[in-house]
């Protein structure tokens, strides 16, 4: 070897160390670069999984294993750019034998409640399309998206059924995806709480006031779409205290819960009824407007594709949504208009007639039975205090009422100025028929 | 073996020179290093004069250059895709996370070391030429002023890429103030339609923006940087070189090369690169201890509130509010003057300063000079507020950009 021999004396002789310390910190770094890229959170689970199937299925099975990067990717349904790779860690969900209670939750086969999965096979519908969550999401936080990760769409989860006190022992907000397809079935088995919603929302005539599924009144604000409404669009200034109070999350759930709750306290000064609805119908019905999401999946995948796509034609203008008849024909929750026109000729009890009627039109949505008043006031008594011809000509010719006759127009000035009105329009003949009905209130 | 050897002294010997004549053949001799001059005066070399925070820069545009070219191959310029690649980055591409936190915290840092810089180039009189006939400082200080907005251009290009609500609306913003520009109907909506290749950040926008933070500005920050350092040379290094020349003139003393100058090969090169080193750490120790933001997809019917820009540009975005007058009904919006014409004069000030700059020679390259001390008080102050603003936009301004405290900010709902 050759004499090392410096030609000009070395005064920074220490960078040299300084290198080689920043060499090995270098060095050090990209070891944990290396080991956080080569041990993700899965393959731990992936390890597990194999334990667990040797324990209960044999080692045969457990060899047979294939491991790495799991995904389910169906573009009609996800969307071209998004696989769900739930199964990655979730890999026992359509190997049958690991039902029992004794298999980690991570790992069980998929319940088959109803035959629900013969219908829903995971090979075709994915994951999230149900449960929600980050599909190509890759550790559990990311892919349940819980608190503090930006994403649209958190896994349903019973965890997350107490922080709204929903007293179930099952999974039932779930129910909110299953209503994305089966938005328009009248009672779809199985989802019994949105069912109770669409009850209450044909019971109470929520459509006079808004607009659902394309069509209805315009006093309150139009629901077609509300569950894509942004948190931005929603006042939480007059809910803060309940949140902290009953310790509920801040979220656009939450509100709609309270505001079924309480509607005047929410939004001050709405004419929104206070319909006291119980614990299970406010989360039924803050599950079903949180449920109606503009969606676009295929044709076959839809229950009942055509009301889809009529909804859609009254998205794009092409259908006139003010044309009642022609769209409630086709359209959900609604009274079916032929047992209509059968149930007024053979009926001949105009008292039973007028009580039909009294619900179906509408009236209810804003008129109790008693003295109490709703948006309107309450028709306890009404024929002792108003003339017959009063009565009947304000409930079919409401408008032209409201204009000139001065009882009606001093109503209206006290039940602020929210016109009565009917999306239904009303003939004298069933007027009457409602007055004989308003008779029997005493 | 020794045909080995051989081979490998050949390739090697000019980053190890084993003699004076040697050491000056480095750097002339050899093609990558023949920008470097032969010798550098001590003075230069020192750690606390320049804090090496121009080889900070171009070690960070190298590791952007590396990680931004990989990027390339992982990422796909359409409205529709974009963010899901990045979305693939951070999932399941084997080393995707480190590739994208690496090239983001490089940039982040990029942004910060060239203000650094140039409050240091400020602060030292290092833009002043000391007597010096031959140089030209000045201008050299002109072309790092643009190279500053270059690099503010390509962070701010790179920013909407991802394609994620943040970038979205960073990027809206920083388009909203394009369109304020006066005449508003003439300048104001054609420089918007320039940016955003149409009335809306749209698949045109993203596509001009990858244009030009992968090809456009990158080249030409390459072409000027070049000429930056090249100027440096010319103007005969670092500006404390002049203080050599100062000094014995004053001495009347005869100045010998040996006594006050040293080899760039090995001396400056090894410090070279051990800056490139340290770079190279902090940048991994972000990338491997802080995450890259990565929010909901970007969405143009639903604004965030509130909508923030890219932090180096909180500054012009607070001095809009700032400069937004309500008088009863009567609003002027500052727009214009906040978000155009402050930013623009300040950037005309800076480049213009070392003309009105008539300090004495003495006063080159040399920390907080006396002769000085208005010049540095003013810029002081003037960077300061611009810190202060623009602290006070991350993390006081809240939704509606009211002020909120950091730690009683209004919680932001979720769906559910």
């Amino acid at each position: 070897m050759e004499e090392k021999k410096e030609f000009v004396p070395d005064r920074y002789w220490y960078d040299s160390l300084w290198m080689y310390a920043f060499g090995f910190i270098i060095l050090i770094f990209m070891g944990i670069v290396f080991y956080r890229s080569l041990n993700p959170e899965w393959k731990n689970y992936q390890k597990e999984f194999k334990k667990v199937v040797e324990k209960k299925l044999g080692p045969d099975v457990a060899k047979k294993i294939d491991f790495g990067i799991k995904q389910i990717w169906n573009p009609d349904i996800m969307g071209p750019n998004i696989a769900d790779r739930c199964i990655t860690c979730h890999m026992g969900v359509e190997i049958k034998g690991l039902e029992g209670e004794d298999v980690p939750v991570v790992f069980r086969t998929h319940p088959n409640p109803d035959g629900i999965m013969d219908k829903h096979p995971i090979e075709k519908f994915g994951c999230t399309s149900c449960h929600g969550g980050q599909g190509p999401a890759l550790t559990v936080k990311q892919a349940h998206a819980g608190k503090g990760v930006r994403w649209l769409w958190p896994v349903y989860t019973r965890e997350m059924q107490k922080h709204y006190k929903i007293q179930e022992n099952r999974l039932v907000m779930i129910q909110i995806n299953c209503n994305h397809c089966h938005r328009f079935d009248k009672e779809t088995p199985g989802m019994d709480y949105i069912n109770l919603a669409k009850q209450i929302v044909q019971e109470k005539n929520c459509r006079q006031c808004h607009v659902i599924d394309g069509y209805g009144g315009n006093i309150g604000p139009a629901l077609t779409y509300e569950g894509d409404k942004s948190h931005e669009l929603f006042d939480f200034s007059h809910v803060e205290a309940d949140l902290e109070e009953r310790e509920l999350p801040k979220t656009v759930f939450t509100w709609h819960i309270l505001h079924f709750e309480n509607p005047q306290k929410v939004v001050p000064g709405s004419v929104m009824p206070n319909y006291g609805f119980s614990d299970k119908e406010k989360v039924a019905l803050a599950m079903l407007v949180m449920s109606w999401r503009k969606i676009k999946y295929p044709v076959e995948y839809l229950s009942n594709p055509d009301k889809y796509y009529v909804l859609k034609l009254i998205d794009e203008g092409r259908i006139k949504a003010k044309e009642i008849e022609l769209v409630s024909k086709v359209s959900l929750n609604n009274v079916d208009m032929k047992k209509q026109d059968t149930m007024k000729t053979s009926s001949t009890n105009l008292t039973e007639l007028g009580k039909k009627l009294f619900s179906e039109k509408g009236c209810n949505t804003c008129h109790n039975i008693t003295e109490q008043k709703l948006v309107g006031p309450g028709l306890k008594g009404v024929t002792q205090r108003r003339t017959k011809d009063w009565i009947i000509s304000m409930i079919y010719k409401t408008d032209s009422m409201l204009n000139n006759d001065p009882i009606a127009k001093q109503l209206l000035k006290e039940y602020n100025n929210v016109r009565m009105m009917s999306l239904k329009p009303v003939s004298k003949e069933e007027a009457e028929a409602i007055y004989e009905y308003l008779k029997t209130l005493k | 073996m020794n045909k080995i050897k051989e081979v490998w002294r050949s390739l090697t010997w000019s980053f190890d020179p084993k003699d004076k004549i040697e050491a000056t053949k480095a750097t002339s001799k050899n093609f990558w290093l023949h920008w470097f001059p032969a010798r550098i005066t001590y003075k230069s070399m020192s750690w606390t004069y320049s804090f090496w925070l121009g080889t900070v820069l171009f070690s960070l545009f190298l590791i952007l250059t590396i990680t931004g070219v990989i990027l390339m191959f992982l990422y796909i310029p359409s409205a529709e895709r974009a963010y899901w690649t990045i979305k693939d980055l951070e999932n399941s591409v084997s080393f995707g996370w480190f590739l994208r936190n690496a090239h983001r915290w490089a940039a982040h840092l990029m942004v910060t070391t060239v203000f650094l810089h140039m409050m240091r180039v400020f602060f030292t009189g290092a833009y002043k030429n000391g007597g010096n006939p031959e140089s030209n400082r000045p201008l050299n200080w002109i072309v790092g002023v643009i190279l500053l907005v270059l690099t503010l251009g390509l962070s701010y290009t790179g920013y909407l890429l991802p394609w994620d609500q943040l970038a979205l609306w960073a990027i809206v913003i920083g388009a909203n103030i394009a369109k304020s520009v006066p005449p508003e109907s003439i300048v104001g909506k054609n420089l918007y339609f320039f940016l955003a290749g149409g009335t809306q950040i749209d698949q045109p926008t993203l596509i001009r923006f990858y244009v030009l933070h992968c090809i456009f500005l990158p080249l030409l920050l390459l072409i000027l940087s070049s000429y930056h350092m090249w100027r440096v040379r010319k103007d005969g290094g670092l500006a404390v070189s002049e203080q050599y020349k100062i000094e014995a003139k004053k001495l009347n003393k005869r100045l010998i090369q040996d006594e006050y100058t040293t080899f760039t090969i090995p001396f400056m090169f090894r410090r070279a690169f051990l800056v490139f080193l340290i770079t190279t750490a902090i940048v991994l120790f972000f990338t491997i201890f802080a995450k890259a933001p990565l929010e909901e997809p970007a969405d143009p019917t639903w604004t965030p509130n509130p909508a923030k820009a890219p932090w180096y540009f909180l500054w012009i975005q607070e001095l809009i509010a700032i400069t937004t007058i309500k008088i009863g009904d009567f609003t002027i919006n500052g727009g214009f003057i906040g978000g155009a014409l402050i930013p623009a004069l300040l950037v005309f000030l800076w480049a213009i300063w070392p003309y009105l700059d008539k300090s004495p020679d003495e006063a080159t390259g040399i920390w907080f000079h006396r002769s000085r001390i208005i010049h540095n008080i003013i810029f002081a102050i003037i960077m300061l507020y611009l810190i202060g603003i623009t602290i006070f936009a991350m993390y006081f301004r809240g939704p509606y950009w009211q002020v909120y405290w950091p730690w009683r900010w209004p919680e932001i709902p979720h769906m559910f």
